[in-house]
């Protein structure tokens, strides 16, 4: 079972990304992590993942300007996966 | 990224904006129904004082008041630079506004000299601290985005509209003596028209054209460069144009530059036409329908505009500046602008219900906010889209026969109050929400 969820919000208008991804952060497993594609860099969304206990590392995507990678604060061992393929 | 510097943190309270937005449209309907009054009259001649104070109604009341909402509610967003005590400051402006606007529209209407000199004050004030306060909240900008340099220099326009409206002011309401009224006239107006609004809409395009209405990217040379090139040409344009008045200067000379200017809105319209051709997903969006009739509305502009400058017969026409003027406010600016409240609105309201929400309720015990599309419903701002459609060739028709005018007022009246309730009823979704919010958070 891959550690790494992906969320493709790129085509999506404004309030549609924020709603899907607070919807599905919340199932994310131990080791889980979820990787955001988007056109822009969500700024609204990181005092609210903050607030949440929530880390998230931001970068140029491959495919799309903007990946996210979201997990959990005190997830070490997702947090490992992320900075492995952020690398 | 055109939304590097969005920040929820830094969104000033709802009040802000919505003060302005609200009342932009109860403008419009003053204005609707000062056509209804004096119609027949005011559209034959340009001059006319019922034309003067509708012009104002609309550029200041209407077109003016959202622009002052919508930059004291970006500005913190786009920019995170906050405006300072914005509860206070957008109160004091907001009102100054709307009396000075009332004032100056009573006073072109009724010719009283004290009503001309309170519009004077208030405007003044207004417009001054408006400026200062956004330039204090602009220097400090962290960012550079197209849009953040699209408001440096709309500011800089309206200041300059706004020392020669000042002036104007006195002209008409003190009698005091003036050097080339004419001329003075049509600055203030070019700077209004072409520097102020016309500026400051493209700088908010290039960021909720394609944040709102995914589509492509602004190519970066057409955000970098457009507006500094168009201010600049104005700017060099304003004297030679008083030059060429005063046989000093060659018409034709300032007259390159003027369309040059059109040529600059005309690619900017064609630009926005076409990333708005190439967006993402093609689904319906009635906003994308004011953007189309206004930057169509745009373009005719200028191309009136132009066939103005080649043919000075149409151009000494009394009815040429009124189309003119027609096309450039009721075709583009006021759809583009409805078409941007339409976006900035429900996302406000939306961003405002969940910011609520998380700071006072746990994950598990959230209400179900409403989405964008629910806070103001796609089928009532078609309806509203298409009301205005048809009081916009309405007031075209009643220009030309002017039996047309009581219809034209009546469907504009019906356009702007139906803009009003669809406002209106989404902030009333905010509050039912928020208190549905608090009960749960009591629980």
């Amino acid at each position: 079972m891959t550690a790494k969820q992906v969320l493709d919000v790129s085509q999506l208008e404004p309030c549609e990304p924020l709603e899907r991804v607070l919807a599905a952060i919340p199932s994310l497993q131990a080791g889980e992590y979820l990787c955001m594609l988007h056109r822009m860099e969500p700024h609204p969304l990181y005092p609210i993942l903050t607030e949440k206990g929530y880390s998230w590392l931001t970068q140029a995507g491959r495919d799309v300007p903007v990946e996210v990678y979201i997990w959990r604060s005190t997830d070490k061992q997702a947090e490992a996966a992320v900075r492995a393929e952020t690398k | 990224m055109n939304a590097a510097f969005l920040s929820l943190e830094q969104t000033p309270p709802l009040s802000v904006p919505f003060r302005f937005f609200l009342t932009a449209p109860l403008f419009g309907l003053l204005a609707s129904l000062l056509l209804l009054y004096d119609g027949s009259a005011l559209l034959s001649n340009r001059w006319h004082p019922s034309m003067l104070a509708l012009t104002h109604l609309v550029t200041l009341g209407f077109i003016t008041m959202v622009m002052f909402g919508a930059l004291l509610q970006l500005l913190p967003v786009l920019a995170a630079s906050p405006i300072p005590h914005p509860i206070l400051v957008s109160t004091i402006f907001h009102i100054s506004l709307s009396l000075g606007t009332l004032s100056l529209a009573s006073g072109f209407v009724m010719g009283g000299a004290w009503l001309m000199v309170c519009a004077i004050i208030l405007l003044g004030f207004s417009f001054m601290g408006f400026i200062g306060v956004v330039t204090y909240s602009l220097i400090r900008v962290k960012g550079r985005s197209p849009s953040i340099i699209a408001m440096r220099f709309a500011l800089g326009a309206l200041a300059v509209n706004a020392v020669l409206g000042i002036g104007l002011g006195m002209l008409f309401g003190l009698g005091i003596v003036l050097p080339l009224p004419m001329e003075l006239i049509h600055l203030h107006l070019t700077w209004g028209f072409v520097g102020w609004i016309g500026l400051l809409v493209m700088g908010i395009a290039f960021t909720v054209v394609p944040m709102f209405q995914i589509t492509p990217q602004y190519p970066p040379s057409l955000t970098r460069w457009l507006v500094p090139l168009i201010f600049l040409t104005l700017l060099i344009w304003t004297p030679l144009y008083i030059l060429a008045q005063i046989n000093k200067l060659p018409g034709i000379v300032p007259q390159l530059l003027t369309a040059l200017i059109g040529l600059g809105f005309s690619v900017f319209a064609l630009v926005t036409l076409h990333i708005q051709a190439h967006r993402l997903r093609k689904l319906p969006d009635v906003t994308l329908n004011f953007w189309r009739i206004g930057l169509i509305g745009l373009l005719l502009s200028v191309i009136v505009w132009i066939i103005g400058i080649l043919w000075s017969d149409l151009a000494t026409n009394p009815l040429y500046p009124i189309l003119l003027g027609l096309f450039f406010i009721a075709g583009f600016v006021l759809p583009v602008i409805q078409g941007m409240l339409y976006k900035i609105v429900p996302f406000l309201i939306w961003l405002h219900l969940q910011n609520r929400q998380l700071e006072i309720l746990e994950v598990i015990s959230m209400v179900k906010t409403p989405n964008m599309k629910q806070i103001i419903p796609d089928r009532l701002a078609r309806r509203q889209f298409w009301v205005y459609l048809i009081a916009f060739g309405l007031t075209i028709v009643a220009v030309l026969w002017n039996r047309f005018v009581y219809v034209a007022g009546i469907t504009l009246a019906c356009s702007f109050l139906f803009l009003e309730y669809n406002l209106y009823r989404a902030l009333w979704l905010y509050q039912s929400v928020s208190l549905r919010i608090n009960a749960k958070a009591k629980s």
